[in-house]
């Protein structure tokens, strides 16, 4: 866990900004300024940036703000005024498209790229009180103060191709769940896409867990109190739900779950399991990757570090401004990895979306005098070629030279005649060397058989007694002469 | 060579040096000797790049054994590598050309394979050298080709190196001299021979050194046009132009460069299809795909390649306009291929709606002339529709491909388009996708990735198409029973009604009264009638690669949202991907295991006959995943899914044994449903095993090595044990015996290699060392999902037996960010499948009436026992066994036993698998719900008998893989016993 680990990240309903803390050393890293939250509405967006939606000041005009941090920067970055207050906010995995919540039941869709919002439509008749993504993040599940629970496929609700009614038109959800009979409270989607389950928690006391695939209600559990918080482990073997009382409980998700003695419980672990500790209602609950710490926040203005298996706290985060409204543990955002080099190269080289301040309005084409209407979002090409040619080991000149060697051995092209010209001429160059060698050697012989002819009685009787040195001047007198 | 010395063997270091003066000798030209075959100079590279001879450094080459020779080694390894390059230069400056030549293709070799440290050294000196052959026109082609060659080989290694300190600048530096005789190359007719080289020079440049080329980017935006454009040329070189062009915008590296460039390239190739298409499309359709592009009251930006190349006005004579418009157009939306797919160092703004509008035109386009054009105009001439229609197959493959890349390069930020694109294939499928084999290839695969990227929505959305399609080109139209005839095969058109609807019902109420409708849109021509006509009257299947194309579509449905597809459609879905993936296991497997039914079933396609590796593949993975994909009932093919899992695992050697092997292991939740081990962090875990073992050393004996002494195995079981031929599923002390001579524990060696003690407790440090990143951390629950199945599967109580599998999972899982998005959806779906077992197990509302209970019981049973070939033997032997067991205390001794149970089992007869197929649950029967696997869990130890006779010798054949469902006997039985 070193180097990365996780961050504990927290706000408040009152004006007391954000505070991160280290989850595994308790270790404050860092503290936002300028935020009062209602609940679940905190989203990091990208790996760069979070948003935060603010409470509504109860003097102050109509509308609502959302305010915008980068991770290392303790002041907000921009903020941004919707046209009424946000409640809950939820950005895509991959922070490309933001949606919130507003008082009035109706649901906004930013990009965040652009800031532009594509999308608003009535989704429910209350304010609406949770919204999460789909792992897979194709489908929006809202719930509401009026108690329903309503799945959004995003390629529906963004489709205004086909219907004439608008951006602001109605749209029609892949399913409507009602049986909350006071408002939801918390929502969370498991894993697994469109065969995930849903679980909400309601005021109503229940629990209840929904198939995505199929649409309908699996299991509804009661406990003893209001719930305002659900959360499941990363293995989505038991649930635990933050009551109005303090106490989180603990229910098994599946039946026929074994546990530590080795005998298979059947079904529940009890209702009365229950992690006991805070003191005022638990507000919000997230699980560490672990998969055995869990993290609560409360309105006693502390944060609790669980550990699940022995049911113990490990550590207070005492948060002394104000009760925990909102509550993340997220893997440390590269931006605050500044200490290891790893970070900073991090940061360096991968560009990421962008993140524009959300426009207030739907911009419609007759009134966009954009300068570059041809351009889209930005958008971050992928990281890596996808070239076949590119693989470790491709080696130009190699290729190149087998090229080369098949057209030289079949003749075959222009290039190989060239070349083939350039051979013969270099062996022409060396066939006449070797033609003047002959030549030379041959004067040398005639040279010295018409000496021999002409003068060799005369000069053999003169130079009987040095033999030697004319044998050595001789060729070379003569040559020169001629 | 000072003095030689006798090698020690083949990794003895004194062979390097030995060798490369050896290829010097026999294999590189000198200057007395001119004619040697220019093959020996590939032989020279082959040798080199085999035996690394080029490497200086004493301590790669593993396990030094010669510590005392290692620095006389690097003197001799670095001396023969010096007279190596030695050579080489004299090569390069030799007045033979050949010799140049040759000289030239080993420097790039040499740039490649020398050490880093000698690399940097002589890099410059290198550079110069090859730079001179460039220089000079009078040079042979193929000595200027093959510096170039090397050239590039330089800057790619140099690009690899650039944080080193100085390299950027001296880089820069030597490039500065580079890039004026490129220009020059690249400007000169003549030497056209080496383009290519110079085009991957020029692309190794903009790659690495972007900066550079910032001054000539205009001038070399104009030439590569130039090139483009140019249909003269080779046909290879106008792709590496696209792609030259394509990374141009790096030389600037800012936004707005490349969305000029790519603004550019789209306004150029709408332009081009202007003429082409001009009274064969929709006036409005060409208006929108340039409305946006060239927005009233701006003026029009530059042309594409300056003002010297006017796009549209060069038409070469002798060629016909569409001899030149396909490749230009198609090089043109190449380029944009690369523009989009290629990394660029800033986020750009991507022009998605022109992207789309203009694969929309062109797909739009059938080469049917309208009646109102040829009313206003002349009227076109006959060849000119007949040679449109012609190139238009080739037109749409390059729209296609800029919907795929335009996918690639966009991905999750086409959301907004994604109900356009949901349209346009559908309409593109039901309209002219059915005529050509590529087309609908690259249709299916477009589709795929759309399923993978956008997940449940996107599977919603373009189901209805992809479904219908794909079941008409699996079935064929000839097939027997003709539930889906090609009728099938035009999706519903994606109308308000369907989404505003919402339901599947009504979707298909819409489709049913749509195709009633005698008329449609405009464009629904006789022709798509004509196109389900081809389908229908002609030969009967789709070619092989389609029907290939059409499973891999079918399979990332069912992977994306299988659950969500209606009822009737997936189970025409699972049938058909059933009947095909027997009809291709039947295709290899001569013994044919299908009941006559199946055969019957498939006997009107002709798959069987066409059955390949590749076809295997993809069926099989096709049923894993309809096997895997949750639905309201239990997979109705279950059973016959893992007879064909199991027999495709014989085919030893193949990719089909790979793919069904992982198969049984993702099958492996199905039949042994979700129970995860009790929380705790792995250490935690450990540590409780090692104490509390006698009661749960079922639950989790792979996460611990076992410290425990081992009671020596009575001599009758080891003789046993040694029949057996897999090291990991054989306890420790058995392997020791069997090994003999080596009697220490096999994982003491895997330790040591990875850096553990000896006295390394438990190996879960294995699974989760610390260096792991936060994503390995991520999966860490996930996969003690996976242990699940591996503790339902059982091992042999608590032994060393499979870590193998979980750490190859936990391999996969960190290095998970290094493959495509495809894997990792594909490794999360199955994840997935674990986490909720057996689809929707404990938290479906599940009929629990003591009937179906029994039922499924005696299914269980059922299956399994009466179909052993012999099972009075079996039975028999398993009560020989019976009290054997139940004597024993420890769990170990248990498996000794089972593993004789096995063994002799073995002796007795292999079962022949077909029954299996019998009985299970017949076609019809799959639509009726069963129990669900609850059941099976929510009374384990009543099912542990059921497993115990589960597995008996029916299995044997598996016994020599770890996952193999064998050591589920000793779960079933040990159970009761601790109990």
């Amino acid at each position: 866990m070193e180097g990365a680990g996780e961050v504990v990240v927290c706000c408040s309903g009152v004006d007391a900004g954000v505070t991160l803390w280290d989850l595994h050393s308790g270790v404050l890293i860092s503290h936002l300024r300028t935020c009062a939250t209602p609940r679940n509405a905190l989203a990091p967006v990208g790996s760069h940036f979070l948003a935060a939606a603010q409470l509504h000041k109860p003097g102050s005009a109509g509308g609502g703000a959302v305010h915008f941090w980068t991770w290392h920067k303790n002041q907000v970055a921009f903020k941004s005024y919707p046209v009424e207050p946000i409640g809950p906010l939820a950005c895509t995995s991959d922070g490309a498209y933001l949606a919130g919540g507003g008082a009035s039941g109706r649901i906004y869709f930013w990009e965040v790229a652009t800031g532009q919002l594509l999308r608003l439509w009535p989704a429910h008749y209350k304010n609406v009180s949770c919204l999460v993504f789909s792992d897979d993040d194709s489908l929006l599940i809202s719930g509401a103060d009026d108690g329903l629970i309503n799945v959004w496929p995003l390629l529906r609700v963004l489709d205004m191709g086909e219907d004439n009614q608008g951006a602001e038109g109605q749209v029609a959800a892949m399913y409507g769940w009602s049986d909350h009979t006071l408002p939801v409270t918390g929502l969370l989607a498991g894993s697994g896409g469109p065969n995930a389950v849903v679980v909400s928690c309601s005021l109503d006391h229940t629990c209840k867990i929904w198939s995505l695939a199929l649409g309908t209600l699996l299991r509804s559990i009661v406990f003893p109190t209001a719930l305002n918080a659900v959360v499941l482990d990363p293995g989505e073997y038991a649930l635990y739900a933050g009551g109005a009382d303090g106490r989180i409980f603990i229910t098994a998700l599946n039946f026929g779950v074994p546990i530590s003695s080795g005998i298979l419980a059947d079904g529940i672990l009890g209702t009365d399991a229950a992690l006991i500790g805070h003191s005022r209602a638990v507000t919000s609950l997230a699980f560490s990757m672990d998969g055995v710490s869990l993290v609560s926040g409360s309105e006693d203005c502390t944060a609790r570090l669980w550990d699940t298996t022995s049911k113990q706290v490990l550590r207070t985060f005492t948060h002394n401004k104000g009760p925990i409204n909102c509550l993340l543990v997220l893997p440390r955002p590269p931006l605050l990895q500044h200490g290891t080099q790893q970070g900073r190269s991090l940061n360096r080289q991968i560009p990421t979306i962008p993140v524009a301040p959300l426009s207030k309005y739907i911009a419609s084409d007759a009134v966009s005098h954009e300068p570059n209407p041809w351009e889209g979002p930005l958008v971050v090409l992928p990281a890596s070629y996808q070239e076949e040619e590119d693989f470790e080991g491709h080696s130009y000149s190699s290729a190149a030279m087998e090229r080369q060697i098949q057209e030289l051995e079949q003749r075959g092209s222009t290039a190989a005649m060239q070349m083939e010209l350039e051979r013969l001429r270099s062996e022409l160059r060396r066939a006449l060397h070797n033609g003047q060698q002959w030549q030379q050697l041959h004067q040398e012989l005639y040279c010295f058989c018409v000496d021999e002819l002409m003068g060799g009685n005369k000069e053999r009787d003169e130079d009987d007694d040095k033999d030697g040195e004319r044998l050595y001047h001789r060729p070379s007198i003569r040559c020169g002469d001629r | 060579m000072a003095f030689e010395e006798a090698l020690h063997s083949m990794h003895d270091q004194g062979l390097r040096p030995r060798l490369l003066h050896a290829v010097m000798a026999n294999h590189l030209p000198d200057d007395k000797q001119v004619t040697r075959a220019p093959g020996q100079l590939s032989m020279a590279v082959a040798s080199v790049r085999r035996h690394h001879l080029l490497w200086e450094s004493s301590l790669v080459a593993g396990p030094g054994l010669h510590f005392m020779q290692g620095a006389k080694t690097l003197d001799v390894n670095k001396g023969a590598v010096d007279a190596w390059i030695e050579k080489l230069l004299n090569l390069l400056s030799s007045t033979v050309a050949e010799n140049r030549w040759a000289g030239a293709c080993l420097l790039g070799v040499t740039c490649q394979e020398c050490t880093r440290q000698r690399f940097l050294e002589c890099y410059s000196l290198w550079f110069t050298k090859l730079l001179l052959p460039l220089k000079q026109p009078t040079d042979p082609i193929f000595v200027r080709a093959a510096a170039c060659a090397s050239l590039t080989d330089l800057i790619v290694r140099l690009g690899g190196l650039i944080e080193f300190a100085g390299v950027r600048r001296d880089g820069a530096n030597l490039i500065a001299k580079l890039v004026q005789p490129l220009l020059q190359i690249l400007g000169d007719k003549d030497s056209c021979g080496i383009w290519n080289e110079a085009m991957d020079l020029l692309s190794a440049l903009l790659r690495y050194f972007p900066a550079c080329l910032r001054q000539q980017s205009s001038s070399l935006e104009a030439l590569l046009v130039a090139r483009i454009m140019d249909v003269e040329c080779y046909t290879t070189i106008p792709q590496k132009c696209a792609r030259a062009l394509a990374l141009l915008p790096k030389a600037h590296g800012d936004a707005t460069t490349w969305s000029s460039l790519l603004r550019r390239i789209l306004i150029a190739t709408n332009s081009e299809l202007d003429f082409a298409f001009a009274g064969m499309e929709d006036v409005a359709t060409a208006e929108d795909a340039i409305a946006s592009l060239l927005p009233r009251g701006q003026e029009s930006p530059w042309p594409l390649g300056g003002r010297a190349v006017p796009s549209n006005a060069c038409v070469q004579p002798g060629k016909s306009l569409w001899q030149q418009l396909v490749p230009r157009v198609s090089n043109l939306l190449q380029c944009c291929n690369y523009l989009l797919t290629s990394p660029f160092p800033v986020p750009v703004p991507a022009p998605l709606g022109p992207l789309l509008a203009l694969s929309m035109r062109i797909l739009r386009v059938d080469g049917s002339r309208l009646s109102s054009a040829s009313r206003l105009g002349a009227p076109i001439p006959s060849s000119h529709q007949a040679a449109l229609c012609s190139e238009l197959p080739a037109l749409h493959l390059t729209a296609l491909n800029l919907v795929a890349s335009t996918l690639r390069g966009i991905r999750s930020q086409l959301l907004p388009r994604a109900a356009d694109l949901v349209r346009l294939i559908s309409d593109y499928f039901r309209r002219c996708g059915g005529v050509h084999a590529t087309l609908r290839i690259k249709l299916y695969s477009i589709a795929r990735h759309l399923f993978v990227a956008m997940g449940a929505g996107m599977a919603s959305g373009l189901a209805p198409a992809i479904v219908g399609n794909a079941l008409s080109d699996l079935k064929g139209s000839t097939s027997g029973s003709n539930i889906l005839s090609p009728k099938f095969g035009r999706g519903p058109r994606i109308s308000n009604s369907v989404w505003a609807s919402g339901g599947w019902s009504s979707a298909q109420a819409t489709n049913t009264k749509k195709r009633k409708e005698p008329g449609g849109i405009p464009g629904d021509h006789p022709g798509s009638v004509m196109v389900e006509a081809a389908i229908s009257a002609g030969e009967g299947t789709a070619p092989v690669a389609v029907q290939i194309a059409a499973l891999q579509a079918l399979e990332a449905l069912l992977t994306s949202g299988g659950a969500l597809l209606p009822d009737r459609w997936r189970a025409e879905v699972d049938a058909v991907l059933a009947s095909v993936a027997m009809a291709a296991a039947t295709g290899s497997i001569s013994a044919g295991f299908a009941s006559e039914e199946d055969i019957n079933f498939m006997e009107g396609t002709s798959i069987a006959s066409t059955s390949s590796g590749d076809f295997q593949v993809a069926a099989y993975q096709a049923l894993l995943a309809s096997l895997l994909s949750p639905c309201c009932h239990r997979p109705p093919y279950l059973a016959q899914g893992l007879a064909v899992f199991r027999n495709g695992r014989q085919e030893a050697g193949t990719e089909v044994a790979a793919v069904c092997a992982h198969a049984l292991l993702a099958l492996e939740p199905l039949i042994h449903p979700r129970c995860l081990p009790p929380a705790g962090t792995p250490a935690a875990v450990a540590a409780g095993m090692s104490a509390g073992r006698a009661t749960s050393a079922t639950l989790v004996p792979h996460m611990q090595r076992s410290n425990k002494p081992i009671p020596a195995p009575s001599p009758q079981l080891a003789g046993v044990a040694t029949n057996t031929t897999n090291g990991f599923a054989v306890p420790a002390p058995v392997s020791a015996l069997k090994i003999g001579q080596l009697a220490m524990d096999p994982w003491a060696e895997v330790d040591t290699w990875l850096g553990y003690g000896e006295d390394f407790g438990d190996d879960d440090s294995l699974f989760y060392p610390e260096t792991d990143g936060i994503l390995v951390e991520d999966y860490s629950g996930a996969t003690q999902g996976y242990g699940v199945s591996l503790v339902l599967n059982g091992s042999e109580g608590g032994q060393v037996a499979p870590p193998c599998e979980a750490n190859e999972q936990k391999l996969a899982d960190s290095s998970m960010d290094l493959r495509t998005q495809t894997v990792q959806r594909e490794t999360l779906h199955n994840l997935q499948q674990n986490m909720h077992g057996a689809q929707s197990n404990p938290l479906q509302p599940v009929e629990k009436d003591p009937a179906t209970i029994e039922r499924s019981y005696q299914e269980q049973t059922g299956i399994q026992t009466p179909d052993t070939s012999t099972p009075l033997e079996s039975s028999a032997q398993r009560q020989d066994i019976r009290p054997v067991i139940s004597d024993t205390e420890d769990t170990e001794a248990i498996s000794m036993c089972v593993d004789i149970t096995v063994a002799k089992a073995s002796g007795v007869g292999i079962p022949d698998t077909n029954q299996d197929a019998h009985l299970c649950p017949s076609l019809e029967g799959r639509l009726v719900p069963t129990a669900t696997y609850a059941v099976t869990t929510a009374s384990y130890p009543a099912a542990a008998d059921t497993f115990a006779s589960f597995n008996d010798p029916v299995e044997i054949t598996t016994d020599s893989d770890s996952e193999g469902p064998l050591p589920a006997i000793v779960n079933g039985d040990s159970e009761p016993d601790s109990d």
